[in-house]
């Protein structure tokens, strides 16, 4: 097909081409970058957590007489979820994964006053069970023992002397040796007295996943003896629903203690995530919404061009064009005009990008996504045309002389 | 004119009735998901208190470590509560101002005396009798507590929803509320709020749930175990198990706002922070820079980003999603006033004026307009329960339309419409009067 | 009445001038039926358009009613065209979706008339044409004469001075051309002025007046015609 004749006929209708052309390249600028957004957050909500989701849930509970001794109400509590069916682990400790809440404070390789790497990072604390109840592997050295473990009253200070921290921070602390055996500093400690990392884990997921690193962790071999406390509960496959159902029946048996919530971790990360998720389903009604306006667009222009050239049309029916030639024909001006829309979108896409990185740290553009929606709209593009070319094309060639 | 020009543009649409639909509904999707992300915005970026946000002012200081070489240029730049030490001082000292409080958030255990009513976690704010004058909320029984309740007293102001739980919405003025952290005095109750977000907390953003009773500060500061629900961040170590050590800890941790007289008193605000910090140097604290900011509520907002992220976002993706609904409908408009390009040369000839032709156009592009917004405004209804839905309770604030939104929403689904509908309706005007009269 | 002079009419499209008048003159008095007739091409509509002000003249002058129209505003031009101009054309050109009363209102509508004024003058125009009982019905629901008649009635409803029509009969089969071509004759014994421009020669004839339209200049006929028979009658004064 010839192209030359198709652009001086574009070029007489130069608003209404300019206009789809802008469509289409804003269009495109949308899709790709909501795609790239979506995309982003998809695979920030498929990473591994360090969390068995499926099988781990959490109670919060507090104390009505604050009198009354929280040490025994958690030995006994604690032994009661032991006991009960199903329940493979379960730690004490203030903060759960995807939870929102966030304690944190960084460590260093030095004590105060000397040279030493800094490392920031948030923190969990827990008994020797923390490691069974959370999914994480440790890749070197070992769990806290029982013995390790330091336990508190509420308001008392105590030295944690043992840690373990992930990957992240081991690599950092001591990136060119193993972080096991070594001591660490807490900058809050006035004594500064040396902390010992006795494992490095894998991965666990931060409170807030927004957060910067959000894997670079500790877990502190703690428990406190607390009014308010939280339980973390791993269950066997299968068996969540019956033990939180359980487990809340118990703990409310005493009527000193409110449990204030049951949550499993499935129902915490999609609370970690809902931003993300309504961000992402927003987009994707707006690519949707788009994908069916340009349709509309691209549908009516070509009615237009067909309406407005009947007669031209049938003289080049009359004139031997073949129903193929005038399909192609309309076909031909359609992915042109498409192009262009593309060549000026890919700019604008790429601005919006450089704007929304900007601004919200979306990330950048990756090429695939516009050559995604590049071919998305030559396909809406084409197929939207086809049925006014196939109307064009049916024009009789006697359409050129029968008007006067 | 006007009525005949209306009639005919009827006519039209019912003669182009798919296309036309196609552009109401193309216009109405545009404004309605327009109107949606509006509506947060409006909701996330509106002047929470107009009277007087330019006289409430949050402080903030720098008191950090003199080891931490950080760079301030704004108050953005630093922690945006302040060690409890100096909110103290800051209270008793002579600063220019009308009115000053200091407030935190703690976690209770609401105890109703009704054994029909299930215990409940409640949030209290502690802060001074002045919080309420200065943030102009409004009671339904009562009122603030005394000046000498502020040392230290068991009193408490309840919301509308606790009072209308625990005591059907009668004056409880005078009752009592059991919690686990002691029995409290009812002095008031307040209406519920209707402000978007707690603006006042340090760090506001959207979907923060507000404190649902008030009480004095000096009554739980002093309290073992001490309890705290918020942002606390420490830069120097402190016996922990100490907690007076912990309240003159440098850890920032609480609210402090002013009122001030006229916002044009800033300047010497400002320098009696100065000062302030500048005896606190001689005591050996503030070592670094002196930067100490005030800001209003407008700019506290702002600096917290509030109406930013996910907002921003969505408010650009629909305001580009509107401008490709615009430019297709002018490319509908124009399929469609080619279509009518010999009814308007036979009234050209007829003897109506290009600005007639033109009044003609606009006049139906309007009306398209006026139903597109209508439908743009439905859909804006069903989307915003729809958008509240995938946010979770973090959006009930922000998901209804007033009647500033409802107007808005026509307006702008109007000014879409003659906006795309002005160069169509202008070229169909001007196209030569004969040229269309000749062929059948 | 219609007074043309110097009259010049050039289409640019892209680098090529077309001339489709050329030193063109003309004079119609009041009451005159005139015919114009010329090969296609021969700029027979351009004049017409020129003369109901659809179009401006490149140059040269053009006098309606003894006012120059050459260089008014679009709004004054479409006053005119609406209170002295009616027009009738081969394809009728009533609007599809109005009914007749609502067609022949269209240009009473531009006219600014009072409802009750234009429902007087509607009725009165078709009445005149034989059809104030079809006042509800759509064009689609009438014969090609009685669209034409229809559009006439549309035409002279404003009471124009001045009737212009482009092949009015040329879509029409020979009795129901007859029967319009008969309808304007009347018109104009009224005392309306009709210019005519058509392909027929039979129709051509029945004008009072005949012009010719050849290569965008005029050649009058009649004048001619006048002229020859003046120099014959000179000659023979002469012998």
């Amino acid at each position: 097909m010839e192209i030359r004749p198709i652009l001086s006929a574009l070029s007489r209708t130069k608003i209404a081409v300019f206009l789809i052309i802008l469509q289409i390249a804003i269009t495109l600028a949308v899709i790709t970058n909501a795609i790239s957004i979506v995309n982003k957050n998809e695979s920030d909500m498929d990473r591994p957590t360090g969390v068995d989701l499926d099988n781990t849930f959490v109670v919060s509970i507090s104390t009505v007489n604050l009198e009354s001794d929280p040490k025994e109400i958690m030995q006994s509590e604690l032994a009661k979820i032991t006991a009960t069916p199903g329940v493979v682990a379960v730690t004490p400790g203030p903060v759960v994964p995807l939870s929102g809440n966030n304690w944190c404070g960084g460590l260093s390789t030095a004590p105060e006053g000397e040279d030493g790497t800094d490392v920031h990072m948030c923190l969990y604390r827990g008994n020797e069970n923390f490691a069974n109840v959370y999914d994480f592997k440790i890749i070197e050295g070992r769990n806290f023992l029982p013995e390790e473990i330091t336990y508190l009253k509420e308001g008392e200070d105590a030295h944690i002397p043992y840690i373990m921290v992930s990957k992240a921070v081991a690599d950092e602390l001591f990136p060119d040796e193993s972080a096991v055996g070594k001591n660490v500093y807490d900058g809050g400690d006035a004594e500064q007295r040396p902390k010992i990392i006795v494992g490095v884990f894998d991965q666990l997921i931060g409170g807030s996943p927004q957060r910067n690193n959000p894997f670079n962790m500790r877990i502190e071999g703690l428990v406190g003896w607390q009014n308010f406390t939280r339980y973390s509960i791993r269950t066997e496959p299968g068996e969540l629903p019956v033990v939180m159902e359980k487990i809340e029946e118990v703990l409310k048996l005493d009527p000193n203690r409110y449990v204030s919530r049951v949550r499993s971790m499935q129902e915490y990360k999609k609370l970690a995530y809902e931003t993300e998720s309504a961000v992402n389903s927003m987009l994707k009604t707006i690519v949707t919404m788009l994908t069916f306006i340009n349709i509309l667009g691209v549908v009516s222009l070509a009615w237009f061009n067909v309406n407005k050239r009947r007669k031209q049309i049938g003289t080049r029916r009359a004139l031997g064009a073949r129903k193929g030639d005038i399909i192609k024909y309309f076909l031909t001006e359609n992915w042109l005009i498409t192009s262009m829309g593309i060549v000026l979108g890919v700019a604008i896409a790429l601005g919006l990008n450089y704007l929304l990185d900007q601004s919200l740290e979306v990330g950048k553009m990756q090429p695939q996504f516009l050559v995604f929606g590049a071919v998305l709209l030559w396909v809406i593009g084409l197929l939207a045309v086809y049925i006014p070319a196939l109307r064009a094309s049916s024009i009789s060639p006697a359409t050129a002389t029968r008007s006067v | 004119m006007f009525a005949y020009y209306l009639r005919l543009a009827w006519q039209s649409i019912k003669r182009n009735i798919i296309i036309s639909s196609l552009m109401v509904l193309a216009l109405a999707l545009g404004v309605g998901s327009f109107m949606i992300t509006m509506t947060v915005y409006y909701y996330a970026s509106s002047d929470p208190i107009p009277e007087k946000s330019d006289r409430l002012l949050a402080i903030q200081l720098d008191a950090g470590d003199i080891e931490s070489d950080y760079e301030v240029e704004s108050s953005k730049d630093l922690w945006a509560s302040l060690t409890y030490l100096d909110a103290n001082n800051l209270m008793e000292e002579d600063l220019p101002v009308v009115d000053k409080t200091l407030h935190y958030r703690f976690g209770t255990l609401v105890l109703p005396e009704d054994k029909d009513i299930d215990y409940f976690g409640a949030e209290v704010r502690a802060t001074t009798r002045s919080f309420f004058s200065m943030f102009d909320i409004d009671f339904i029984y009562g009122g603030s507590w005394s000046e000498a309740d502020d040392e230290g007293k068991n009193v408490i102001v309840i919301n509308e929803e606790i009072n209308d739980k625990l005591f059907s919405g009668e004056d409880s003025v005078g009752q009592t509320l059991k919690t686990n952290d002691g029995n409290f005095k009812i002095v008031g109750v307040i209406k519920t709020w209707d402000i978007a977000m707690p603006y006042f907390e340090p760090y506001p953003h959207i979907g923060h749930e507000f404190a649902e009773v008030y009480a004095p500060i000096n009554t739980f500061i002093n309290k073992e175990p001490f309890s705290f629900n918020g942002s606390m961040n420490c830069w120097k170590p402190f016996d922990r198990s100490n907690h007076d050590a912990f309240l003159q800890a440098e850890c920032a941790w609480v609210g402090f706002w002013v009122e001030l007289a006229s916002k044009d008193d800033k300047p010497q605000l400002i320098e009696s922070l100065n000062n302030y910090t500048a005896n606190q140097k001689t005591l050996g604290r503030f070592q670094r820079p002196t930067n100490n900011f005030a800001t209003d509520v407008n700019g506290w907002l702002k600096q917290h980003e509030v109406a930013e992220g996910p907002v921003q976002l969505m408010q650009s993706m629909s305001f580009l999603f509107l401008l490709v609904c615009l430019i297709n409908t002018i490319g509908l408009l124009a399929a469609k006033f080619i279509g009518k390009s010999t009814d308007v040369s036979v009234r050209r000839a007829l003897g109506a004026s290009k600005s007639d032709i033109f009044k003609q156009n606009l006049i139906e592009v309007s009306l398209i307009g006026f139903v597109g917004g209508l439908l743009g405004l439905l859909f804006a209804v069903v989307g915003l329960r729809w958008v509240r839905e995938l946010f979770g309770d973090s959006l009930e604030r922000f998901s209804t339309l007033d009647p500033t939104l409802i107007i808005m929403g026509v307006v702008v689904a109007i000014l879409a419409s003659i906006l795309s509908g002005i160069y169509p309706s202008w070229r169909a005007a001007s196209a030569p009067p004969a040229a269309n009269l000749k062929t059948q | 009445m219609l007074s043309m002079k110097k009259i010049e009419m050039v289409y640019r499209a892209d680098m090529v001038e077309t001339y489709a008048l050329r030193n063109f003159n003309l004079d119609v008095n009041d009451g005159e039926f005139v015919a114009v007739t010329g090969p296609s091409g021969s700029g027979k509509t351009t004049f017409l358009n020129i003369a109901g002000l659809l179009e401006e003249p490149t140059s040269g002058t053009y006098e309606l009613d003894g006012e120059s129209v050459g260089k008014l505003s679009d709004k004054k031009r479409s006053q005119i065209r609406n209170e002295k101009v009616g027009f009738i054309f081969q394809g009728f050109n009533l609007m599809p979706d109005l009914n007749i009363f609502d067609n022949v209102d269209v240009p009473l509508r531009y006219r600014g008339f009072s409802g009750a004024e234009r429902k007087k003058l509607i009725e009165e125009a078709l009445e005149k044409v034989g059809l104030q009982s079809r006042m509800k019905h759509l064009p689609s629901q009438l014969s090609g004469g009685q669209q034409q008649r229809v559009a006439i009635a549309r035409a002279l409803a404003g009471k124009p001075r001045f009737l212009l029509a482009d092949e009015p009969t040329g879509n029409l089969d020979s009795l129901m051309a007859q029967q319009v071509m008969q309808m304007l004759e009347d018109i104009n014994a009224e005392g309306t002025t009709i210019i005519m421009v058509t392909h027929d020669p039979e129709l051509a004839v029945r004008a009072r007046r005949n012009i010719q339209i050849l290569d965008g200049s005029v050649s009058d006929l009649d004048e001619m015609m006048h002229r020859v028979t003046e120099k014959v009658s000179a000659v023979a004064e002469e012998a």
